[in-house]
């Protein structure tokens, strides 16, 4: 082919249109289709999870001042091996506090006290990963939804340790 | 061959800032239908348009169109914006558009007639009332193959190693299409 052919058919393709309208509305046909969503993690994430620590923090706080100076020291070898003696001696993060409280409460069962300090240790150590992999992908949204889920497990650990400190108080009141 | 209705001058009112589309998407994400019409409404042309040239088929295009929105929907949260979001768009409908095309040759490879005889059948260009719709029917009668390269290289600006990623062909093949591709337009421009 000779050099004005290619530059009749560049000139040609130049000129095609870069939009071509279909020749009817196809959204009605798309939005009939679309599985309406629930608001996206990515966007909304943070502020979830902090949320959700933040009622972790106030209630392990309120748990701290109202019951856990009343408990008497345990001097229990088991969970000193269980939990670290990071978590245990710090008495500034109330969640933490909380851990260390559990740990000397021996009005629980140390079979229930057990439980409950290994998988808050679980938890903790899954959060302390997942915020680590987070600051390496942040956009990534299974890691936002894994930490998000994390911390409603927790919160819902330490509810139920809460509870279980309390009916054993009361049981052992009466 | 059917028609398709063309804007040459397409208006402006569906024009967006960067910034606006960002927020479009953003919301689209959050699952704001609205927005996500907004998005469909000033890229719908665009994506319509490579449907169209690679599948020759109007019902097709149009299906390949709605495939990729919808797409597009479920997949807005994996969007990352490391490119535009009509470009991450056009990506998805051109996989749309090229697996349509994988599916219907395999129905139509044993009835399919040749180049010659489909370049045969297009009016002529003289026939045309409109040089940029005659271009389109003579690209809509290239063979499938050497008509969806031919569409991603000389239409869209994709490299032939982007096409050979995209087709899953020999980047040597994907020049050869192209090749080819253009000898049949020029010799039906001359006719």
């Amino acid at each position: 082919m000779n050099e004005t052919s290619n530059e009749k058919l560049d000139a040609a393709l130049a000129r095609l249109p870069r939009n071509v309208e279909p020749q009817h509305d196809l959204w009605p046909g798309i939005s009939a289709r679309i599985t309406p969503r629930r608001p996206s993690w990515s966007h909304d994430i943070w502020s979830r999870a902090g949320a959700v620590a933040a009622v972790v923090v106030v209630a392990v706080s309120v748990i701290w001042v109202a019951v856990g100076n009343r408990m008497p020291a345990s001097d229990d070898a088991m969970f000193a091996t269980t939990v670290p003696v990071t978590q245990v001696s710090s008495g500034n993060d109330p969640r933490m506090a909380f851990t260390a409280q559990l740990a000397s409460d021996n009005n629980l069962p140390p079979k229930a006290r057990y439980a409950l300090l290994d998988n808050l240790r679980l938890l903790n150590d899954s959060i302390r990963r997942t915020r680590a992999a987070l600051k390496k992908y942040p956009d990534d949204v299974n890691l936002q939804a894994l930490l998000f889920n994390l911390y409603e497990q927790e919160a819902q650990l330490m509810n139920e340790a809460q509870q279980a400190q309390i009916q054993t108080t009361v049981r052992n009141t009466l | 061959m059917e028609t398709v209705s063309v804007s040459l001058n397409p208006p402006d009112t569906r024009h967006a800032s960067g910034d606006e589309e960002r927020t479009r998407v953003a919301r689209a994400r959050d699952g704001d239908l609205t927005a996500f019409e907004q998005l469909y409404r000033r890229h719908t042309g665009r994506i319509y348009a490579v449907c169209l040239r690679i599948t020759a088929d109007q019902g097709a295009a149009e299906e390949c169109t709605q495939d990729a929105f919808l797409k597009a929907w479920d997949a807005l949260a994996g969007f990352r914006g490391e490119s535009s979001f009509g470009t991450w768009l056009t990506r998805i409908a051109i996989n749309m558009a090229l697996q349509r095309l994988r599916l219907e040759r395999r129905h139509l490879q044993l009835i399919q007639p040749g180049t010659d005889e489909l370049l045969e059948s297009l009016p002529s260009a003289d026939a045309a009332p409109d040089a940029g719709m005659d271009m389109e029917r003579l690209i809509a009668g290239l063979p499938p193959a050497a008509r969806a390269v031919f569409v991603l290289h000389a239409i869209e600006g994709y490299s032939h190693e982007e096409i050979a990623g995209m087709t899953g062909i020999a980047t040597g093949t994907c020049k050869a299409h192209v090749h080819r591709a253009r000898q049949l337009l020029q010799a039906r421009l001359q006719t």
